[in-house]
Parts: C-alpha cells; sequence; structure tokens
C-alpha cells in the first residue's frame, strides 16, 4: 500500500511538472499569439480608420466635442476601448476616455514619440493607472499633409487575462512595475493576499524570470514572468505577465487517487485480517473436534459426530481419524455381541469324530508339534490344535486328508501356500508352514479362539444389521487383501470364516482349494453339498473360478448373514446345482424384506450369475459395502 | 404643412384619406413620413417657392422628409453641439454645405423637381429627403396617416403618395372623390438608405470589419 502511495505520488510529480512545463509554455505561447494578434488587429484598424479623409480632417480640423463625438462613433463600431486624436505635434485634440483637457501632451509618450519619428508605432500604452496595448498611425490630407495621429488602444484587462488563460489552462496576472507595482488585471479575482505576492514575485523578477514555486493562503503555483509590450515594456515601468499554473488543480485527482489507495489498502487489511481468521478457525475447529473426539475415545466414548471434512489434511485427518473410531465401535460392538452370544452358548463340546481322528491327543508330529486336541474338519482334512514347540506357540494344525496329497497335489499345494503366505492382513488367517511327516501332510496356521461363522450362524437365525454388515467388510477387506497379492480363494464360505472372541474375521484356507482340486476329485458327495451353495455357477461348470467367483462366494455368505437363509433352496444337491445354473436367486428382499435397499443391491450384484455382470473386484465391492449406512 | 394655392374657380373643397403603413403585419408611426401628392392632367399653376427648414438635430434630421414647390430654398440649422456637413448628390440639386457647428446654418435653393437625398458627410446614418414638386397640392400625413388637400381642381390626375421606406405609390383618380381615400403601403426599404459620401465613395466600411 505504501509502494502504491508511494508509486502515486511519484507519478503525480512527474505528471505535475510535465504539465506545469506544458502548462507555462502554452500560456507563454497563448500570450505571443494574442499580443501579436492585438497589435496586428490594432494597427490595422486604427490605418483603416485614420485613412478616411472626412474622418481624419473632422477629427483634427472641428471642435473637440465634435471630434470625440466622432471618435466614440468610430471606437463603437471597430469595439476597441479608447481612441485618441493628435495635433501633429502629439497634442490631445479629443480622446474618447475623458473630455479633452487643455493642453495635454503625449509627445513624451514612448508610444507616441516613436510615431512622431517614425511615423506609426505600437506596444504598450500606458496612462496613469491604466495600460493599453495601443496603435498610433498618423492621419493626412492626401499625400503629404499631416493632419495629426490616431491612436485606437486595447485596455491591458481583467478580459485580456482571461483570453490568455483560456487558451492555456493558466491562470495570467498582469503586474505594472514602476513606482507604485501592483497587478493591473488578473485573472485570479482580487484576493488581495495573492495579489500582493504575486507583485512582489513579478517585481523580485525583473522583469522575466525561469519557472519557480509559489505558496499563498495553502495554494500553491508553478509561476513564470515575462515582459508584455514589446518597445515600453520594459524592467521598470512596465508590464510584466505572470503566468501560474495551478499545481493544486493538476494534483487533485492524485491526491484523490492517493486518498482511496490509502482507503482500499486499508479495507484489504482489514478483509484479509478477517478473511485469515475464517481461515484459521475452518482449520482449527476440525482439530479441536478431533481432539475432543480422540479425550471421548479414550474415555471410551466413541461416538462424537465428526464433521466430513475437506480435501486437505485435516479433512484427511478427520476421515482417517473416523474411520478409526468406527473400527473401535465395530469391534466393541461385535466384542459385546459375541460375548453375549457366547455366554448363551452351550458348552463347547469335543467335535464328533465321525470323520475318524487322524492323529490322537498327545501325538508328536514332526518333531515338533504336540497335538493338543481336534478343533475340527473340514473338506480336505482334521484341523488340531497343537503346541509348537520350537516357537513355543499354539498353532492350528491342519492335517490333511489321505489321499488329497496324491497324484503331484501335494506340490501344487506348496506352491499355492508359498504365495498364500505373504498375505499378512487382520482378515486373513495366517499361514505358517507346509510339513509332511510319517505320511501325513499337514498345514501350520494361526490358532485362534473363537468360532467359525458356520457355527454362529448355525445359532442365531439372522445376524443383526451392524453385525452382519461389519462381518461383510471384514470379509471384503481379507478377500480384497489377497486378491491384490493374485491369490484367488475359490472356497469362501461361512466355514472357512473363524472369529475370534473380540469380532475379528479371519479367512482360512486359501490357496488350499485349487490346489486340492488339482486331482480332479470333488472329495465325497456331502462335502460337496456343504460348499456347493457358495460356489459361483462357473465354478460348477468346472471353470477353475477368478476374483468374481470369490465374490459371488462372498455374496452368498453376506446373503445368508443378513438373512438367515440361503440365495437357493432346493431338496438334494442336484437341484441345487441345477437352480444355481439357471435361476437367479430368491430375492433378498423377499426373505428379508427388512434389509436396507443398497445392502440388497449389494448382495444381489455380486450373485449375478454371469461373472461380468458382478462386481469387477473385491475393492469395489468393498467401497460400496463402506457406503452404507449402519 | 400643406400649402394650397386655389388656381382654379372650380376647386374641391378637399382631398382626404388615411395611409396605412404596415411594417410586418403591423401599423407602423413611422407614416407620419409619408407625404401625398396630386397631379391633375391638366397642368395647373406652379406654386410659389417658399422658405424650409430641416433641423439636425440630436445627429438627426428633422423633419426627415419634406416637400416644397420647385425653386424653394432650404436651411439647415445646426442644433447639435458637433459638426456636420449637409450635402446631397440628387441630380439636379447637388450640394455640399461643408462643416458648421453649433448655431451656424447654411442652406440652399432647391430648383429641380424630383427626390433629394440628404446626407451628412460624417454621420452615415443621418439621412433625410426633400421632395421638389411642381404642384401646389401636396400635404404631409398627420401622426395617423390622415391627410387632406384642399383646393386641388375638379377632374383627373394621378394621386401619389411618397414614403422613404416603401415603394412609390400611385393611381388615377378624378376628383372631386366623395369618400375618403384609404392608401396601404409596406415597408420595403432600410431606413437608412445606401449611399456613397460627399466624394462618391463608399463611407469606411465598418460593416464587417469588426475589432477583436
Amino acid at each position: 500500500m505504501t509502494a502504491a502511495v508511494g508509486v502515486t505520488a511519484w507519478r503525480a510529480s512527474q505528471v505535475a511538472s510535465q504539465w506545469v512545463r506544458e502548462t507555462l509554455a502554452a500560456s507563454s505561447a497563448a500570450q505571443g499569439r494574442v499580443e501579436r494578434q492585438r497589435l496586428t488587429d490594432l494597427r490595422l484598424m486604427t490605418r483603416f480608420t485614420a485613412a478616411d479623409p472626412s474622418f481624419a480632417a473632422y477629427v483634427t480640423e472641428t471642435d473637440p466635442t465634435s471630434a470625440r463625438d466622432l471618435l466614440l462613433e468610430r471606437q463603437r463600431e471597430v469595439e476597441c476601448d479608447l481612441m485618441i486624436a493628435l495635433d501633429p505635434r502629439g497634442r490631445v485634440r479629443a480622446r474618447t476616455d475623458r473630455a479633452a483637457t487643455t493642453d495635454e501632451d503625449l509627445a513624451g509618450d514612448p508610444l507616441v514619440a516613436g510615431a512622431l519619428e517614425h511615423g506609426e508605432s505600437s506596444g504598450l500604452m500606458r496612462d496613469g493607472n491604466r495600460y493599453w496595448t495601443a496603435a498610433v498611425v498618423p492621419m493626412t490630407a492626401g499625400q503629404e499633409s499631416l493632419l495629426g495621429f490616431l491612436i485606437a488602444g486595447l485596455a491591458v484587462d481583467d478580459e485580456l487575462a482571461l483570453d490568455v488563460g483560456r487558451g492555456s489552462g493558466a491562470d495570467v496576472a498582469y503586474v505594472a512595475l514602476g513606482s507604485e507595482p501592483r497587478v493591473v488585471a488578473s485573472t485570479l479575482g482580487d484576493d488581495p493576499g495573492v495579489l500582493q505576492s504575486i507583485t512582489r514575485l513579478a517585481v523580485a523578477s525583473r522583469g522575466r524570470s525561469a519557472p519557480s514555486r509559489l505558496s499563498v493562503g495553502g495554494r500553491t503555483w508553478a509561476v513564470e514572468v515575462t515582459p508584455l509590450g514589446g518597445a515600453s515594456g520594459g524592467a521598470n515601468g512596465g508590464v510584466v505577465a505572470v503566468t501560474l499554473a495551478s499545481l493544486d488543480r493538476v494534483l487533485t485527482p492524485f491526491r484523490r487517487i492517493e486518498r482511496v489507495l490509502v482507503l482500499v489498502g486499508l479495507l484489504s487489511l482489514a478483509g484479509a485480517f478477517v478473511i485469515s481468521w475464517l481461515l484459521s478457525r475452518r482449520v482449527t475447529r476440525p482439530l479441536e473436534q478431533l481432539a475432543d473426539a480422540a479425550e471421548a475415545a479414550r474415555e471410551g466414548n466413541y461416538d462424537l459426530a465428526l464433521d466430513h471434512g475437506g480435501d486437505d489434511e485435516v479433512g484427511r485427518l478427520a476421515r482417517a481419524f473416523r474411520g478409526l473410531l468406527g473400527e473401535l465401535r465395530d469391534e466393541r460392538e461385535m466384542e459385546a455381541y459375541l460375548g453375549a452370544l457366547s455366554r448363551s452358548l452351550p458348552e463347547a463340546e469335543p467335535a464328533p469324530s465321525a470323520d475318524g481322528d487322524l492323529l490322537k491327543a498327545g501325538r508328536e508330529l514332526a518333531g515338533r508339534y504336540e497335538i493338543v486336541s481336534r478343533l475340527g474338519s473340514g473338506g480336505y482334512g482334521v484341523v488340531y490344535k497343537a503346541r509348537d514347540r520350537q516357537l513355543q506357540d499354539t498353532v492350528a494344525l491342519k492335517v490333511l486328508r489321505p489321499g488329497v496329497g496324491e497324484h503331484g497335489a501335494l506340490e501344487a499345494i506348496k506352491e499355492e501356500l508359498r504365495i498364500a503366505r505373504r498375505i499378512t492382513h487382520r482378515n486373513v488367517l495366517r499361514t505358517h508352514d507346509f510339513g509332511e511327516a510319517d505320511g501325513v501332510a499337514f498345514i501350520s496356521m494361526e490358532f485362534v479362539r473363537g468360532m467359525t461363522l458356520r457355527e454362529l450362524l448355525e445359532h442365531t437365525a439372522r445376524l443383526p444389521h451392524s453385525v452382519a454388515l461389519r462381518l461383510s467388510r471384514q470379509l471384503l477387506a481379507g478377500v480384497e487383501a489377497a486378491h491384490r497379492m493374485g491369490v484367488v480363494h475359490r472356497d469362501l464360505k461361512p466355514e472357512n470364516l473363524i472369529l475370534d472372541s473380540s469380532g475379528v474375521l479371519r479367512i482360512m484356507d486359501f490357496g488350499i482349494a485349487r490346489a486340492a482340486r488339482i486331482r480332479g476329485t470333488p472329495g465325497d458327495r456331502n462335502t460337496v453339498v456343504g460348499t456347493l451353495g457358495y460356489l459361483a455357477p462357473e465354478q460348477l461348470d468346472g471353470h477353475p473360478g477368478d476374483v468374481r467367483s470369490d465374490l459371488y462366494a462372498c455374496g452368498a455368505v453376506l446373503y445368508e448373514m443378513f438373512s438367515g437363509a440361503r440365495p437357493f433352496t432346493a431338496v438334494d444337491s442336484n437341484e441345487l446345482w441345477y437352480r444355481m445354473q439357471n435361476e437367479d436367486p430368491t430375492p433378498l428382499t423377499q426373505v428379508a424384506p427388512e434389509t436396507p435397499p443398497d445392502v440388497t443391491r449389494i448382495v444381489m450384484h455380486a450373485l449375478e450369475r454371469d461373472p461380468a455382470r458382478r462386481f469387477g473386484s473385491a475393492s469395489e465391492m468393498l467401497e460400496a459395502l463402506g457406503k452404507v449406512e449402519g | 404643412m400643406a400649402i394650397a394655392v386655389p388656381a382654379f374657380p372650380s376647386a374641391t373643397d378637399s382631398l382626404r384619406g388615411r395611409v396605412v403603413l404596415e411594417d410586418r403585419g403591423k401599423a407602423s408611426a413611422e407614416v407620419a413620413a409619408a407625404i401625398v401628392y396630386f397631379v391633375p392632367d391638366q397642368r395647373p399653376a406652379v406654386a410659389a417657392p417658399v422658405r424650409a427648414e430641416i433641423t439636425t438635430r440630436n445627429r438627426r434630421f428633422a423633419p426627415r422628409t419634406l416637400a416644397v414647390p420647385v425653386g424653394s430654398s432650404v436651411s439647415f440649422p445646426n442644433e447639435d453641439p458637433i459638426q456636420h456637413n449637409v450635402f446631397s448628390l440628387s441630380p439636379g440639386n447637388r450640394f455640399d454645405l461643408g462643416r458648421y457647428g453649433k448655431g451656424e446654418s447654411r442652406g440652399t435653393k432647391l430648383s429641380t423637381p424630383g427626390v433629394v437625398r440628404l446626407f451628412c458627410n460624417v454621420h452615415r446614418d443621418m439621412a433625410a429627403t426633400v421632395l421638389v414638386l411642381d404642384t401646389p397640392y401636396y400635404a404631409r400625413v398627420g401622426s395617423q396617416g390622415e391627410f387632406s388637400i384642399d383646393g386641388a381642381p375638379a377632374g383627373p390626375g394621378t394621386l401619389h403618395v411618397w414614403h422613404p421606406r416603401a415603394e412609390p405609390w400611385q393611381q388615377p383618380v378624378v376628383l372631386p372623390l366623395d369618400d375618403a381615400l384609404d392608401v396601404r403601403l409596406s415597408v420595403t426599404l432600410p431606413a437608412v438608405p445606401a449611399h456613397f459620401d460627399k466624394f462618391g465613395r463608399p463611407y469606411r466600411d465598418d460593416a464587417g470589419e469588426t475589432y477583436r
């Protein structure tokens, strides 16, 4: 702002000095032009009037009254301010400004003297207090006889000053020097202070000066002094023209601009303060909220509302924190739910050993694992709780059924597991190792104390919406992590999903299904029926299945979690097989009308028979689930 | 002024009427400068010369118009404080009285019938007209334009009305007339006719030569 004001002031002074130069030059030119024009016109007009012999004879020969009368008439006609008829020796015969006094002699006037000597003259003429631009011309009868002289004059008055000033934009004052210097005429009115200052300046200039400054009563001018009236316009007794260029006038717009600049600057500053305060409020308010929420969360309250925030860092932080709070809330709710549920469950019984135990408790395997108890059995084998002596940890050992590893399938399982082990995600059960000992092939895995989703579903007709939604998200999060690593599960089903006591869902058996099938045997008929409901139609056609097959399976699991029912119902596996390949699943809205429409949409979308019409990826489906309220 | 010289016993009582001078649709008071004269077809006896005066006063000729019989003398007393120079360039009656001042009077004899235009050589705006007539039956109209000529002979003749600012008007009439005449004139000429100074040169041309 200071810079702007400074630049304006600097520019103003530049423009002002330029304007002063131009104005003074223009005024000087106008002064010269008007003066020359006045003299030229006067000479012409005076010669013309004097050339009329009747006029000349009349004003020189008649009585003063008659002469004055005619002079007045001519003066009116030619619109000058003064006419004087002189006799051949320069004595006044008649003059228009007053009745002629006897024996008034103008022979001593420099202008008249010039005419007496040279026949004609023109220039500045003084008469008492008055000044005239005048021409003196002889009046003759015939060629020789001189009758007298005719003087015509134009007053040096305010009108002349205005005339000169009008052409240049400057003020003009005519100052008579001499014994009593004074302003004779000006465009400046009659302020005595101003006129006195101008008079002093004119006297000091001694007739001519370079431009200088004059300040009177708060007004400032650039001033130049030039002599007026040629021949008689000397330093002493002459008249000088004082040209005044008003700096106030030229600087006024700049002063106004300066004021506006200062005002605008102050307003901008004030505006900037307000805006930055508002901006800082925008940043600090969400931060305050976050801090409040964090403190509340420490105290166990996860339900504080948070604004959505923008796209900036604070917005991201808010979203992340909201997600964190959501997870904490989920976890706590799940924990509460599962806690309540587990209290209502009957005491866990030892799993029936219908399939026959492959290993007895207490048996040692591979010199490393001690079988603790049997946890359950699946399509590919029996799962035991075991003690890993090497790592001093409890693990789960999945002992593959004899025959699963035939025809080189074990090598394929190893290869698949090698990849699957790389998946590290809280919703994917860690697979530790693959081993073979004493003719038994086994996989060691992370041991989780909890229950499978299947067990949960068996004890409760249908999961509460919020629990189902949270489990769904965990399922998809795990699947998405696996898919990102290029691992497809191909046999997702409630039996493969373990929930621990805090409600964390883990997906088991990544990489096993395909490898186990390499031999081309779907296992015994019961096993097939048990998992048939979650296989995608293309898998039923013999297709190995891809990520979209997993999404189909997820859809089936979700269907069951939200409704407590399976997508297809059939009396036997043959009918189920047929219906899954040829029919659409029973609409979710039909079996569970209270399911939110967006959940229904997601589930049914995942259950499309044509893989191309399902979600394109797990992350896509996870994102859709993330948007579901609840 | 009406000078009637009864020349015939059969003179009519009077020839009466009224002149109206219209200036832009209005009756002008300048009508008072009009002169009415009757010229019988049978030439009457010539009127006796008279002495008349036109004064220069306030830089004007007064009266502006004058009718005199042939051979009359007109004098021009100057009542102004300034000098005038009365002259005329009218054919047959040229004269130049020169400059003279207040209280002086100079005169001339007008011996040729016709219109004599008078001017001042000093003051261009001064103008007057003298009608030099060879009939005794003439009169200046009154302030309202009314006129009355006495003693004109019965019989045919021409009635003339002359005004310095209107075209000359004339009409054959047979006296005596039963009714008063109404004569309508219109202003068509300037107050001061264009003229030269006594040397036959233009006065200084001040019309276009304005100063400043």
